[in-house]
């Protein structure tokens, strides 16, 4: 009996310690499938179409068409103070790859803006000159494939073993290290190793 | 006290304090509360497209009164009725035209926020985002007095999701009020602001 109570109370001791670890767990899982089956707007700007190595001028384009290794991509939303605060590090992020040598002509770094029409998308662009190119949702269809997603949300997937990109990186919120997150993404995609693994 | 109960004590601590370090992680990372899918309207308009704006004023979180007819001649202003502070969707919406104020501007508008909250909540919530570059409302009391003059006031004493735009010789020229869950499209605000520029 004493033994029993003694099981039950260590039992509920590992339990107490335990809960609150799983819940901090990263859900990353949730948006791989929807991440896959992503499409985007053709951008209208030839340099960003140069950028992205895309041959459309116009439509959609699945993610398997931008020619890169490795695709880095932050969701936002114009209208998420957390995504407001965080688009100074964005546009780092995005000058780390470019001044990286090894890294420039491998990696392509985008924005959706989930749930975002062209003007608002245009007013988060303008308002912290962000570089690298920005998407719209003007027909809300990523909002939905992305739904209860809070913002900002970094995505990262790696062209080259099949047809479709391999959703490899799935993490929420944003960070404070534009150098270390670029490591850290690196590091789980293999590129800087010698190219795709 | 026996072995037995100081592990039951000991194990009750533990989770009470792990249960309160998981909560204040997680309040950490939400400044807004989700108030959950409201009815989409509650209220009945009283005012109409072409018709004067019934004149108010109303005290901002700086301490400010501000009167609307004070805008006569000089500039359009845009009402913008929200439902509460702290509530995700008015956050984002105010966080958005915080970062919008160049549009409004170009078109010789101003916005003049109002909530039925008091002004220290108000206050806090405003600050929270880091500050608004347009006057924050209060229209506690006579409780929600401007929303009722409008027909925006719902039976639960929170004003409607609603956009009166006033042009500058203080006519209502647009009216936008919708469902409380969606927030409204900011292109259409700024076409009716081309228009009327």
């Amino acid at each position: 009996m004493r033994r029993s109570l003694s099981s039950a109370i260590g039992g509920m001791i590992v339990l107490a310690l335990v809960s609150p670890l799983l819940r901090a767990q990263d859900t990353s899982g949730d948006y791989r499938d929807a991440a896959a089956a992503l499409k985007l707007r053709v951008p209208e700007d030839p340099a960003e179409r140069q950028y992205l190595g895309i041959q459309a001028s116009s439509g959609k384009i699945t993610l398997s068409q931008i020619k890169a290794e490795g695709i880095l991509i932050e969701v936002f939303s114009m209208y998420s103070l957390p995504c407001q605060r965080h688009a100074p590090a964005a546009n780092k992020l995005y000058q780390a790859i470019d001044s990286r040598r090894e890294l420039k002509d491998k990696i392509r770094m985008i924005g959706i803006g989930m749930g975002n029409s062209p003007l608002e998308v245009e007013v988060f662009r303008n308002k912290y000159s962000v570089v690298f190119p920005l998407f719209d949702d003007r027909d809300s269809s990523i909002a939905e494939l992305f739904r209860g997603m809070r913002t900002p949300y970094y995505i990262g997937l790696r062209n080259g073993k099949g047809a479709e990109p391999e959703v490899f990186f799935s993490k929420p919120g944003g960070f404070t290290n534009a150098e270390e997150f670029l490591d850290s993404f690196v590091k789980a995609s293999g590129i800087q190793s010698g190219g795709v693994q | 006290m026996k072995r037995e109960n100081r592990a039951c004590v000991l194990c009750v601590l533990v989770a009470v304090f792990w249960a309160v370090v998981a909560s204040a992680a997680d309040a950490e990372k939400r400044e807004t509360i989700d108030i959950g899918k409201l009815k989409p309207m509650d209220s009945e308009l009283k005012v109409k497209v072409g018709e004067q704006a019934p004149d108010f004023t109303l005290k901002s979180i700086t301490g400010k009164a501000v009167t609307l007819s004070e805008f006569r001649e000089k500039n359009n202003v845009v009402i913008s009725f929200i439902p509460a502070a702290w509530a995700a969707i008015c956050s984002d919406q105010w966080s958005g035209y915080n970062i919008a104020k160049d549009i409004f501007q170009k078109n010789g508008a101003v916005i003049l926020g109002i909530s039925t909250d008091n002004l220290p909540t108000l206050h806090a919530w405003v600050t929270q985002m880091d500050g608004l570059w347009f006057p924050v409302l209060s229209d506690f009391w006579p409780h929600g007095a401007v929303a009722g003059k409008y027909g925006v006031l719902r039976s639960d004493g929170i004003a409607e999701r609603a956009i009166f735009i006033v042009d500058k010789k203080g006519r209502i020229r647009y009216i936008g009020l919708q469902d409380i869950n969606i927030r409204p499209p900011l292109e259409e605000i700024v076409k009716e602001l081309e228009r009327i520029k």
